[in-house]
């Protein structure tokens, strides 16, 4: 049986979820695992509360995973449920590249603002670029007569 | 054009007879009730989703990527929002992508600018397959480049793919890292490119902001800068007293007894039904729910279906299969800066060589690669995993190793083939399902044809040359993605017979003398490319016909 439909996680819950999340998303000698960034904790919250079409599929894959390791669940959910592997995984990578830790690593600023000049001429001018395709000429087939 | 304005100087009230009712407030309708609302006549539109809330777009916060696999999926289906209609897809080889709301599915477009070619509009003349329009690119390039002003377009003059034109209204957008090493590989192959042509203006224009390169163009444009009706339409028409009713499905269209429409029966977001009475009406609600619509309104005197006595009617389906090359290099491309339209497109194949085994051609669109969680996926579809991937494949230390090496590194090239008309790819309704106000849903019969996928299958080979040449370190590429309908075409033929089409040039049908349809599902033959500049464009030349000839116009 799977729980209800909720994004309320227990402490068992958090804990089945950062052992798989663990898994799927591992410590190594540049980047922090899923749980050192807090994914078990408020990431999750985050993302349930922003997905929360996910929760049941979520829940019912911490269910299976019960009393497996990490590494044992994942490729249990991998191989029998692909919507609930398809939820917890989401869940995990989701809320570890919103981590602003994991997005200063791997230098994403996330999606921001640029000013630029559009009147600037561009380098494709200047170098001959564009001007090679323009000295091919054209290419379009004319409306016949 | 006259600008002489509603008379009244006020919006109709509900239920009050008017001039002219669409339905249908996308690039399309917009444009016919703008113009209409200008020239004096009282329009009423009705639109079955809301006026977008930009706040709501979730391009600034840092859930983007989340929610874009979602609640910002463009696919209607996967979305599941109570403005949508569901769409059987089980006997169609893609997806239908579109959105319910005023500006339309440009909500969600990428805003690729790119008209048809003049070999687009003379496909049997050149190629002896499909057929002409009745119409030429000359014919319709004084309307196109009227709608790039209005629109805002940005892009560089000269493009020798195309004939001598205006200059757009505002410069090219930075082509970015992205779109400089995405020309390279063409540069060094001696391959056509240019930098992008976008529905997005790079300095404020007709109540647009400049573009500043967020990048989250399909999920809505939170800057204000992606061109959308809503934006750059709506204010004037509704000054101009026209009256725009959101939360409005329309569930049939009435005619009298001399087989003239009289107007529209809609159903309001509390389920109350409403009469719009209307001495012309405009069907504006693309290639599935123009026919969709035009097949509920079957009656005794229409029992095969509103304007179908050719049996047309949701036949020719063509949605432009798709697929995807992903080149990843060795060198920082800040590839999650925008736009997400094209920074630079190539037409290098684009018109028909025999020689190649297929007829006509396709466009490549250079886009950016997205966010982290956009190194494995594509607008929300998880499609680089492959389909035999095992879980240590993408995860694990491999995930890791996979986002060091694709995520600001990568370029995923946009190939979108010409889609060729045929009568057993078509839109009928469902028999059982129902949107949830019991309407019968949409079905697709779409298979994709050999010429397409022989077409598509060249395109790969050719653009994988060009990523390559280009110093790519890594590719990947996606046949046919399924989620790729964007472009909704030809289900209800423009042509001069009224035996085998259903419109004539100015979008009125030939069964119904006061009933028209300006969007794409007139389309005769689909080109290989996003159609919202030609969707426009000929918008835009009908409603000049129609304010032209209003006098003559036969009304209930």
């Amino acid at each position: 049986m799977s729980k209800p439909a909720t994004a309320k996680l227990s402490a068992d819950d958090r804990a089945i979820f950062g052992a798989i999340a663990d898994f799927l998303v591992p410590k190594t000698a540049k980047m922090p695992a899923a749980t050192e960034v807090g994914v078990a904790a408020g990431g999750i919250d985050d993302v349930l509360k922003f997905r929360p079409d996910l929760i049941e599929d979520f829940h019912r894959g911490l269910e299976k995973a019960k009393g497996l390791t990490g590494a044992k669940a994942a490729e249990l959910l991998f191989e029998t449920d692909k919507d609930a592997f398809g939820a917890v995984s989401l869940a995990a990578s989701g809320a570890y590249y919103m981590s602003p830790k994991v997005r200063q690593i791997i230098g994403y600023p996330g999606q921001e603002s640029l000013t630029y000049d559009n009147h600037e001429t561009p380098d494709y001018l200047t170098n001959g670029m564009l001007e090679r395709v323009a000295r091919r000429g054209p290419t379009y087939k004319p409306t016949p007569r | 054009m006259s600008e002489d304005r509603n008379a009244s100087g006020r919006a109709p009230k509900r239920g009050e007879e008017v001039d002219v009712l669409i339905i249908g407030a996308g690039p399309s309708g917009s444009v016919a009730a703008k113009h209409l609302s200008a020239a004096g006549l009282s329009v009423v539109t009705l639109e079955q989703g809301n006026y977008p809330d930009r706040d709501k777009f979730p391009g600034r916060r840092p859930e983007w990527e989340l929610v874009s696999q979602r609640q910002w999926h463009p696919n209607p289906n996967v979305r599941d929002m109570p403005r949508d209609y569901p769409v059987d897809t089980s006997e169609s080889d893609i997806n239908p992508l579109m959105f319910a709301g005023v500006g339309g599915s440009a909500t969600i477009y990428a805003g690729h600018w790119t008209p048809f070619l003049p070999s687009d509009f003379r496909v049997r003349s050149l190629d002896g397959i499909a057929d002409d329009w009745p119409f030429t690119y000359e014919d319709l390039l004084p309307y196109l480049e009227q709608i790039e002003w209005e629109v805002g377009v940005s892009g560089m003059p000269g493009n020798p793919a195309y004939p001598p034109k205006k200059a757009y209204p505002t410069p090219a957008l930075p082509i970015g890292k992205v779109g400089r090493k995405a020309a390279e590989g063409l540069d060094k192959l001696g391959w056509h490119w240019w930098p992008g042509t976008n529905a997005m203006p790079s300095q404020p224009h007709n109540g647009l902001n400049a573009c500043v390169r967020r990048g989250t163009c399909m999920t809505g444009c939170p800057e204000g800068a992606k061109s959308t009706t809503d934006i750059t339409y709506w204010p004037a028409a509704i000054k101009n007293g026209a009256k725009l009713v959101t939360g409005a499905r329309v569930r049939q269209i009435e005619v009298d007894d001399r087989g003239l429409a009289t107007g529209a029966v809609y159903i309001d977001q509390n389920g109350r039904e409403h009469r719009q009475k209307a001495k012309t009406v405009i069907v504006c609600a693309n290639g599935i729910g123009t026919p969709r619509l035009l097949l509920l309104s079957a009656s005794k005197r229409f029992p095969d279906g509103l304007a179908n006595s050719s049996g047309m009617v949701g036949k020719r389906l063509m949605m432009h299969p798709f697929s995807a090359v992903l080149g990843i290099y060795d060198e920082d491309l800040e590839s999650w800066r925008g736009p997400f339209g094209q920074t630079i497109s190539s037409y290098e194949f684009y018109e028909t060589d025999e020689k190649r085994g297929f007829m006509r051609g396709a466009k490549w669109g250079a886009m950016p690669g997205g966010g982290p969680l956009g190194a494995t996926s594509f607008v929300g579809t998880k499609v680089f995993a492959g389909p035999t991937a095992k879980v240590g494949d993408m995860w694990g230390n491999n995930l890791h190793e996979m986002v060091d090496r694709r995520f600001g590194r990568s370029i995923v090239w946009g190939i979108i083939g010409e889609d060729l008309p045929e009568d057993s790819n078509r839109v009928v309704l469902d028999p059982t399902m129902t949107d949830t106000d019991g309407i019968p849903a949409p079905k697709l019969l779409y298979k994709v044809s050999q010429n397409s996928h022989d077409m598509l299958k060249f395109h790969v080979a050719r653009c994988l040359e060009a990523v390559q040449a280009a110093g790519a370190i890594e590719t990947a590429v996606v046949h046919q993605m399924r989620d790729t309908g964007w472009h909704l075409l030809g289900t209800c033929l423009m042509g001069d017979n009224p035996k085998t089409s259903v419109v004539n040039q100015w979008g009125q049908t030939h069964d119904v003398p006061n009933l028209y349809i300006f969007d794409g599902s007139t389309f005769p033959t689909s080109a290989g490319l996003n159609p919202t500049a030609t969707i426009m464009s000929v918008a835009l030349r009908q409603t000049t016909r129609m304010i032209a000839e209003r006098r003559n116009q036969k009304a209930a």
